[in-house]
C-alpha cells in the first residue's frame, strides 16, 4: 500500500479529486486538518498537543452525492490510497481518525432529508445531516425520532449508524439499529448496496446489518430509512434512592422483564449519585439514584408509572419526587458543555462502557471498579458508573475512569493509558460483559477484538477482504489488520 | 474582555463539539475549521507553539459572522465571538491579517468609511448639520452606501413626527468595524472622533437605525473611554418609531393589508442588546397581526450572513449564510421579512429570488404613513 505519496503524485491525486467533486469541495489546508485529526477520544488530544505527529489525511473531499462517493472509492482503489468515511468526528475511540493517511470523506455535504412518509412513519435521510437538526425538522411537522444521544448536537446519522449508537430514550426506543428500517451504502469496491425496504424479513439476511457499528470500514452509508414516532401526548418523570446498588439493579430488572417500556430509565452508582446531585442538583444523598421517564399516550403512561412505582416501594426505594428527573431532561446536554472537566482539563479519561445480561452485570461493575481503584492506586485513579439503556434480558454499564496527574512522559501517559483501558475491559470480558456498548472500537480498543470473539472474528476479517482486498476503507479500526 | 478570559475561553472550547450546530459559518462551509471549537483549537495551536499563522488559518478567524450564536447556544456561554475578535487582534498585531482586511481598516481610518468609493448624501441641507435638534439621525457607514432608500424612509418619518432633526455633515464611523477587525486602538481614535461631532451637535437623542452602531454607543463607547453627553437620549429606529406609533405621532394607514410578514432578529440589536419585541409590536400595529416568528427567533435567531463584517470580507460565505436563514424563513411561509439592520437587508438583497421582499422596519413604517 502507498502511504506516503510525492509532492508530485499528491497534486495528481487532489486534481482527480477535484474532477469529481469540484475544486470548492476538496480542501487540504492544514487548518482543516487539524480539526479533523482531533476526536473526544483522550490519545488524539494528547498526541496532538505534545506535537507528537499525530497521522492526518493529506486531503479532505466534501462528495455531493452517492455517484461522487462511487467515484471517489473506486478512485482510491485504482491507486490504492486509503480513505475515512467521516460524519461529526466526534467520536471517543478514534474511529475517523486517517490512521494511514489518504483522503478524508466527509459526508456532511449530504444532509437532505428526502422523503416524509407520515402513513408508515418514516423518514428518508442522507448521512451528513446533523440530528439535531433531523430532529428539528420532525418536530416542525409534529415527530420525533426519539434518538437522544449525547453528541445530539453535533454528530451525524451516518456517525450514528457507524458506531451503532444509543441514545438516552434506547429503553424503549432501541439503539439506532433498530430505528433504521432501510439502509444504503457504497461499498469498498465501489458497488452500491442497498437493503430491502422494509425492517424485518425472511428473504434472506438482513445483509443491512453488517454495516451498524463497522466504523465505515465496510461502507459509506449513503441513505437511510428511519422510523419516526408522534410527539409524545405526555412524559413523566420520577426520581428515587435505593439502598445499594444490588437493588437497584434488581428494581430496573424487575421493571424491563414485567415488560414495562420505560423511555428513560438511569441508575447511578453511589459515587455518581453522590457527585451528580451534588454538583448539578445541590442535593446530599446517600444509596444509589434512578431516574425513570415515560412518555407516549397518557392513559399508557399513567398505568406504566402506577406499576413501576409499586415495584419500586417494595423494592424500599424513597420517593424524591419528580423534579430532578424533569431537570435532568431539561438539561441533559448541559453537562456535556465546556467546564466539562472530563474534556477541557488535560485528564486521562476514558469511557469503557458495556453491555452485559443481567446475572453478570453487577459483578462486572465491582470488577472494573476494583480494577481501576486498586489496580491504578499510584496513579490516584477514579472510578464511576451509570446504567442508562435497559433491555429486558440485560443491562449497559457506563463506567467513567479518570486519572488527574497524567505523567510527563509521552510513552509511560500513552501505555498507562492503553493499560488502564484494557484491564478495565478486560474485567468486563472476563466477566461475561460485551465490550462496548455505543461509544464504538475504533483504534481505541481493535485489539482486543479477536480476545473478545476468539476464532469468530475470523468472519469478520474474511468479509473485510472480501469486500475490501486492498484494506484502504478505514485501515487499522476494529481490528481488522493494517 | 481581558486575555484571562479569552485563554480560559480558548481551554474550554477547544475540545468541545457541542455548538457546532449552530455555526452558520460552519453550516455553509461544513468545515470543522470554522466551527468555535475549530477556532479555538487552532488559536489554542499557535498559543503553545505547534501551528504560526497562515493565510488558512487566518483566513478562518476572518470567516466568523461573530453572530454570537454559539455563546448563546452554549449553556455556559463560553464568549466564542469574542475570542475570534481577541485572535484577530493578535493577527493584525503580527502583520498577518489578509489584504482586504488592511484594505478596510486603511480605508475607514482615512475616509471614515470601508467603501472605497463613498456615495453621496442625499439629505436636504436644512438639516445638514443643524445644531441643536432634538434628534440627530445617525446612518452609519452602510446604510450611507448602500440605501438611500433606507435615509429616504427616515426623512419623510420623521418630518410627519414633526420633530427637528439633524444629520451630521460628515458622519465618519463610529468604530465598529475596525474593533470587529481587531484594529482596536484605530477604532477608539474614530470613536472619540464622532463622540466629539455627536457632542458638538447638541442634539438630545441620537437615533440610528444600524445595529451595529447602536451597539457601539450603547456599549462599546463606555467600554473604550469614549464619551457622550451624559443626557444624550440613545435610540434605535424600531425602539423610536414604536415609540411613535404608541404615543400617536405616527399615524398609519388601515387600508393595506399585507400577509405572511416575517421578522428577523438582528444579530447585534436582538443576541446582543436584548431588543426584541419594539420591532414586533410595531409589525403588529402596521399589519394588523403579529409577525411569522422563524423557527429559530429572538436570542436564537441565525445570523443573516453580515456578521459584523463578513459581509465585506468574505462575499461567498455571506451569501451562503443568507440563503440559508431565507430558506428557513421560505419554509415558514414568509413572504415579506422586516429586518432592523441594514446589513441584513443587504446581504438578503444580494440572494433573494423575488418570491420574498426584505424591507427594514423604516420602510414598512414609511409606506404606511
Amino acid at each position: 500500500m502507498m502511504q506516503e505519496k510525492t509532492d508530485y503524485l499528491k497534486k495528481f491525486l487532489k486534481y482527480e479529486l477535484e474532477e469529481i467533486v469540484g475544486a470548492d469541495h476538496v480542501v487540504t489546508d492544514q487548518s482543516e486538518i487539524d480539526c479533523q485529526s482531533i476526536d473526544v477520544w483522550w490519545v488524539t488530544r494528547y498526541w496532538f498537543f505534545k506535537g507528537t505527529g499525530l497521522p492526518q489525511p493529506f486531503a479532505i473531499v466534501f462528495p455531493g452525492n452517492r455517484e461522487e462517493i462511487v467515484r471517489l472509492v473506486k478512485l482510491c482503489n485504482e491507486h490504492k490510497v486509503p480513505f475515512v468515511p467521516r460524519g461529526g468526528g466526534a467520536g471517543d475511540s478514534g474511529g475517523s481518525l486517517a490512521l494511514k493517511g489518504g483522503i478524508i470523506i466527509d459526508l456532511k455535504r449530504m444532509n437532505q432529508v428526502l422523503e416524509l412518509n407520515e402513513k408508515s412513519l418514516t423518514v428518508r435521510v442522507q448521512p451528513g445531516i446533523i440530528q439535531k437538526h433531523l430532529e428539528e425538522y420532525l418536530n416542525r411537522r409534529g415527530y420525533t425520532m426519539n434518538h437522544f444521544p449525547a453528541s445530539f448536537t453535533t454528530s451525524t446519522l451516518g456517525g450514528f449508524i457507524s458506531t451503532n449508537g444509543t441514545g438516552v430514550l434506547s429503553s424503549r426506543y432501541g439503539k439506532i439499529s433498530q430505528m433504521v428500517h432501510q439502509l444504503e451504502v457504497v461499498l469498498p469496491n465501489g458497488k452500491v448496496f442497498k437493503s430491502l425496504p422494509v425492517r424485518l424479513h425472511s428473504t434472506g439476511p438482513d445483509y443491512s446489518r453488517l454495516f451498524f457499528g463497522a466504523e465505515g470500514t465496510l461502507g459509506i452509508v449513503t441513505e437511510a430509512l428511519c422510523k419516526i414516532y408522534h410527539l409524545p401526548e405526555k412524559r413523566v418523570f420520577r426520581s428515587f434512592v435505593l439502598p445499594n446498588l444490588s437493588e437497584g439493579i434488581e428494581v430496573g430488572r424487575k421493571i424491563m422483564v414485567n415488560q414495562l417500556m420505560p423511555s428513560l430509565m438511569r441508575l447511578y452508582d453511589e459515587a455518581d449519585t453522590r457527585h451528580i446531585l451534588k454538583n448539578q442538583f445541590d442535593l446530599n444523598q446517600e444509596g444509589c439514584t434512578l431516574l425513570l421517564g415515560f412518555d407516549g399516550l397518557e392513559r399508557i403512561v399513567n398505568a406504566q408509572m402506577e406499576v413501576a412505582f409499586d415495584i419500586l416501594t417494595e423494592a424500599g426505594g424513597k420517593d424524591i419526587g419528580d423534579e430532578l428527573g424533569k431537570t435532568w431532561w431539561a438539561n441533559r446536554y448541559k453537562s456535556y458543555y465546556p467546564p466539562n472537566d472530563y474534556i477541557c482539563e488535560p485528564w486521562m479519561t476514558a469511557v469503557p462502557d458495556t453491555i452485559a445480561p443481567y446475572e453478570a452485570i453487577e459483578r462486572i461493575y465491582w470488577a472494573m471498579k476494583k480494577t481501576v481503584e486498586e489496580g491504578f492506586k499510584q496513579w490516584g485513579a477514579r472510578f464511576h458508573a451509570h446504567f442508562s439503556h435497559w433491555y429486558d434480558w440485560g443491562t449497559s454499564l457506563y463506567p467513567t475512569f479518570l486519572i488527574k496527574n497524567v505523567p510527563d512522559d509521552r510513552e509511560v501517559a500513552l501505555n498507562l493509558f492503553n493499560g488502564l483501558l484494557d484491564t478495565c475491559e478486560r474485567a468486563s470480558i472476563r466477566n461475561g460483559g460485551v465490550i462496548n456498548e455505543h461509544h464504538g472500537i475504533g483504534m481505541r480498543s481493535g485489539r482486543l477484538m479477536r480476545e473478545i470473539y476468539g476464532e469468530s472474528y475470523d468472519l469478520a476479517l474474511t468479509i473485510k477482504r472480501a469486500l475490501d482486498p486492498h484494506n484502504i476503507m478505514n485501515p487499522g479500526k476494529l481490528g481488522l489488520g493494517d | 474582555m481581558g486575555i484571562k478570559e479569552i485563554k480560559e475561553t480558548m481551554k474550554m472550547c477547544r475540545f468541545c463539539f457541542m455548538c457546532r450546530h449552530a455555526c452558520p459559518t460552519f453550516l455553509a462551509t461544513k468545515l470543522d475549521s470554522n466551527t468555535p471549537r475549530g477556532y479555538a483549537l487552532l488559536l489554542s495551536a499557535v498559543a503553545e507553539g505547534i501551528r504560526e499563522w497562515n493565510d488558512d488559518s487566518v483566513a478562518r478567524f476572518y470567516q466568523c459572522s461573530q453572530c454570537g450564536l454559539c455563546r448563546e447556544d452554549c449553556e455556559f456561554h463560553w464568549p466564542e465571538d469574542e475570542l475570534v475578535r481577541n485572535a484577530r487582534e493578535e493577527i493584525v498585531a503580527a502583520g498577518k491579517e489578509p489584504k482586504t482586511v488592511a484594505q478596510i481598516a486603511n480605508s475607514i481610518v482615512n475616509k471614515g468609511t470601508p467603501y472605497e468609493q463613498e456615495k453621496k448624501w442625499n439629505f436636504s441641507p436644512q438639516h445638514m448639520g443643524k445644531k441643536n435638534s432634538d434628534v440627530l439621525y445617525f446612518a452609519g457607514c452602510s446604510t450611507r452606501q448602500n440605501h438611500p432608500e433606507i435615509m429616504e424612509a427616515m426623512s419623510t418619518i420623521l418630518d410627519r413626527i414633526g420633530t427637528s432633526w439633524s444629520v451630521l455633515e460628515n458622519e465618519g464611523c463610529c468604530g465598529m468595524t475596525l474593533f470587529d477587525l481587531g484594529y482596536t486602538e484605530d477604532a477608539k481614535k474614530v470613536a472619540a472622533k464622532l463622540a466629539d461631532k455627536i457632542s458638538h451637535s447638541g442634539a438630545k437623542i441620537l437615533l440610528t437605525g444600524c445595529a451595529h452602531c447602536y451597539r457601539t454607543f450603547r456599549e462599546k463607547f463606555a467600554e473604550w473611554g469614549v464619551q457622550l453627553p451624559l443626557d444624550i437620549k440613545i435610540v434605535h429606529t424600531a425602539e423610536y418609531l414604536y415609540e411613535n406609533a404608541l404615543n400617536g405621532k405616527l399615524q398609519f394607514k388601515t387600508d393595506v393589508t399585507v400577509h405572511s410578514v416575517s421578522y428577523h432578529d438582528p444579530c447585534q440589536l436582538g443576541r446582543k442588546l436584548g431588543v426584541y419585541d419594539p420591532p414586533r409590536k410595531l409589525i403588529e400595529k402596521l399589519t394588523g397581526s403579529s409577525p411569522i416568528e422563524l423557527f429559530h427567533n429572538r436570542n436564537k435567531a441565525e445570523c443573516c450572513g453580515a456578521g459584523t463584517t463578513m459581509f465585506l470580507t468574505d462575499l461567498e460565505i455571506s451569501e451562503r449564510v443568507a440563503k440559508l436563514r431565507l430558506d428557513s424563513a421560505r419554509e415558514e411561509g414568509a413572504k415579506l421579512i422586516i429586518t432592523a439592520c441594514q446589513n441584513c437587508k443587504t446581504v438578503f438583497s444580494r440572494v433573494h429570488q423575488n418570491d420574498v421582499e426584505i424591507l427594514d422596519i423604516a420602510e414598512l413604517v414609511s409606506s404606511r404613513l
